[in-house]
């Protein structure tokens, strides 16, 4: 074993000690501390473990890669996961809080007085956080991959263990409390390194300014030196876009709409106790979700800068370390396509300007794992991303796993088939639906289409074009039926799992821009799916009958100051 | 209210406890609405400013601010607000929204509302209760 290995197993078995140290101290013995904590978690803290919640694996391993790869284009994942937020906290999550259930299908099943639209509703909730768990899982293979150099699946395996472990014995209220823990992990896992490197670039400590900062002992800004970077060797200019414009605001629009109908996340503003705390834990969220927000884009240029610098007519045998390990498990791949013995990393514009054919690839998900070996940093700090990447990894799978096992012993069993369920029972098919979800989502997840990124980019796309709109017309727009909720959220997720689903399962060698409806791609797919969902949703309530007298009692109840409903 | 501030005599059937509190929640019912405006009022000016901030400056508006350098800065200013801008605007959003909404919360606490409404309804007349009768009081 090498320094590496040996910090990176000591950080990670202090954390998880510490994460499932919690997890026994809070066990829930209740289904409502299971579901929800008992809405006794002060806004703080709810606000910090709904930031770890909702920072995931993507979040952590793939968006500042994503970015460093996308130059400005990147910022559709910055502005989309951040200003879903907004939506969520100014549309959704008071009225939820006010309503009082415990899930979003509670909500749904309820607001459209039907066990059709809870039924859809279910199914929806339980598709969605399926498809982020795979992305999780992925993203914990490949970080116990690379660090215990074990295959990925058997990573995958270990990450199953854990993620079982906590979420399925300690329910919401231990996972609220850990999470708390995971998000300082994580932050200052993220921080660290970007301190670090940013003060080795511009000798600023706060990498959000470092970034827009001239190099040390130079007039030229970092920005600048990458714009050229990558100009020279035939990428578009770092600063510049590359998407066309109806796409990059069809995926950043998918992207906040998505995040404002995770259920996952909307869950969370039941934990508080009163309708300002749920406002109150929604600022703080975005607060600490800002924080590693505003760092990721200032690691995407960093990393970059470096990965541009140091591949540049290199020969094998002298690159560096890091390259060599990856390499090892394929998440890098060089193929010596001009025989010259160099490697070649050249842009979409190489041919233009006489370069080489590029020989490179870099899978995004290795550039903030790989980042602090390639800015030469200190052994610890690699162990602490790791450690780091785990926690976004297990906490959101720990929140969408109970999404899923309350969406499964709550809404499925209790609400649909058998209503006098015991609590006993229903807890224990909670945790049995968790650790099914935990077995079929590792397994998938060993073969997921797409990175970590774009997994988890597919599950707002449908979490849009499914949620968003019900919740949104059921709040306010009191006309809004049962009929036009059932037809909005099937036509929304038909019509947006198709047209992912042909694209990338189907038939994805004609996944490019001329095959796309109107230039927009699979991932922004979901803008338009939410639009049909809100057409059959408005048409439908409009041609069947109005919805009955107490139901337009319950909207007029959600909407009221908080002092009357609690 | 035990006291009906109604000047109309009671139709057969109905007593004075009844009237006041057909009165009280027509009252509250009133309140309601108005803080439904307001709470929308709000809601719509920021989401305006969340839509200008990022669909606009982050990405329709981007190349052409791209000419400019946020002051002090090596950052052009499209890239700026795509990457870092929108972000703080964001939070600033929310925190302006939760202050917002707990001052419309607390001017349409039922018992504000029904305090301003009989202030309103009886400038002169002695005031039913002892609670704003006299201010003095309550100190």
């Amino acid at each position: 074993m090498n320094e590496i290995q040996v910090w990176t197993l000591a950080i990670v078995f202090c954390t998880f000690l510490l994460y499932i140290g919690i997890a026994i101290w809070s066990r829930a013995s209740t289904t409502g501390e299971f579901y929800i904590a008992g809405k006794g978690v002060p806004a703080i803290s709810n606000g910090m473990a709904t930031a770890a919640d909702w920072m995931s694996a993507a979040s952590f391993i793939s968006m500042a890669g994503l970015i460093a790869f996308s130059g400005r284009d990147g910022a559709r994942y910055l502005m989309g996961w951040t200003g879903g937020y907004v939506l969520l906290a100014l549309l959704l999550a008071p009225y939820l809080r006010r309503f009082g259930k415990f899930t979003v299908p509670d909500f749904v099943g309820d607001r459209y007085y039907s066990t059709t639209a809870r039924l859809v509703a279910v199914l929806c909730a339980l598709f969605i956080s399926f498809t982020y768990v795979v992305g999780q899982m992925g993203g914990v293979g490949i970080v116990f991959a690379r660090f215990l150099e074990i295959e990925p699946w058997q990573g995958v395996v270990v990450g199953m263990f854990i993620v079982f472990f906590y979420a399925v014995l300690g329910g919401m209220k231990g996972i609220t409390y850990t999470q708390v823990a995971q998000y300082c992990v994580l932050i200052f896992a993220f921080m660290v390194p970007a301190i670090f490197i940013s003060i080795q670039f511009t000798g600023i400590p706060f990498p959000q300014l470092g970034f827009g900062a001239a190099l040390t002992g130079t007039e030229l800004g970092l920005l600048e030196k990458l714009d050229g970077l990558s100009e020279e060797l035939g990428f578009t200019r770092y600063t510049d876009g590359s998407l066309g414009t109806v796409d990059m605001v069809c995926i950043t629009a998918a992207l906040m709409l998505g995040t404002a109908g995770l259920p996952h996340v909307i869950v969370r503003f039941y934990t508080v106790k009163k309708v300002s705390d749920a406002r109150l834990s929604a600022f703080y969220a975005l607060l600490f979700i800002a924080i590693l927000y505003t760092t990721a884009p200032a690691v995407a240029a960093f990393a970059r800068t470096n990965l541009l610098d140091q591949t540049r007519d290199l020969a094998p045998e002298q690159a560096p370390d890091w390259f060599k390990t990856w390499e090892g498990i394929k998440l890098i791949q060089w193929e010596d396509k001009n025989e010259d013995g160099l490697i070649q990393y050249t842009g979409p514009h190489a041919a233009e300007l006489g370069l080489p054919e590029n020989e490179l690839t870099v899978s995004p998900d290795i550039m903030v794992l790989a980042n602090p070996e390639i800015a030469g940093l200190p052994d610890w700090v690699v162990g602490l991303v790791a450690a780091g990447a785990l926690a976004a990894a297990l906490s959101t799978a720990a929140g969408l796993l109970l999404v899923i096992s309350t969406a499964f012993a709550h809404d499925l069993v209790k609400k649909v088939f058998v209503p006098d369920l015991t609590e006993k029972t229903e807890l224990f098919l909670a945790r049995i639906g968790a650790g099914a979800a935990v077995i079929v989502a590792g397994w998938i997840s060993l073969d997921p289409p797409g990175f970590v990124g774009e997994v988890v980019a597919f599950a707002f796309g449908l979490a849009a074009a499914s949620f968003f709109p019900v919740i949104l017309l059921g709040i306010f727009w009191k006309r809004m039926n049962r009929e036009g909720a059932i037809a909005g959220m099937i036509t929304g997720i038909l019509f947006t799992g198709t047209y992912i689903i042909y694209f990338k399962i189907i038939a994805p060698e004609l996944n490019t821009t001329e095959n796309w409806w109107f230039g927009i791609s699979p991932e922004g797919i979901g803008t338009i799916g939410m639009l049909v969902n809100f057409t059959f949703a408005i048409l439908v309530s409009l041609i069947t009958p109005p919805p009955p007298k107490h139901i337009l009692k319950l909207v007029d109840r959600v909407r009221l100051p908080q002092t009357h409903g609690g | 209210m035990s006291n009906p501030s109604t000047p109309h005599s009671p139709p057969s059937g109905l007593s004075d406890a009844d009237l006041a509190e057909a009165e009280a929640e027509e009252i509250a019912h009133r309140a309601a609405s108005a803080y439904w405006r307001k709470n929308l009022q709000a809601v719509a000016i920021l989401l305006t400013i969340w839509a200008a901030v990022s669909f606009g400056c982050g990405i329709l508006l981007a190349d052409w601010l791209n000419q400019f350098r946020l002051p002090g800065t090596h950052f052009p200013l499209g890239f700026w607000f795509a990457q870092q801008g929108s972000m703080y605007v964001f939070v600033v959003l929310i925190l302006i929204y939760v202050r917002w909404m707990s001052h419309l919360d607390r001017n349409y606490h039922p018992r504000e509302v029904l305090k301003s409404a009989l202030e309103e309804a009886e400038p002169s007349t002695t005031p039913p209760t002892g609670d704003d009768a006299n201010p003095a009081a309550n100190i």
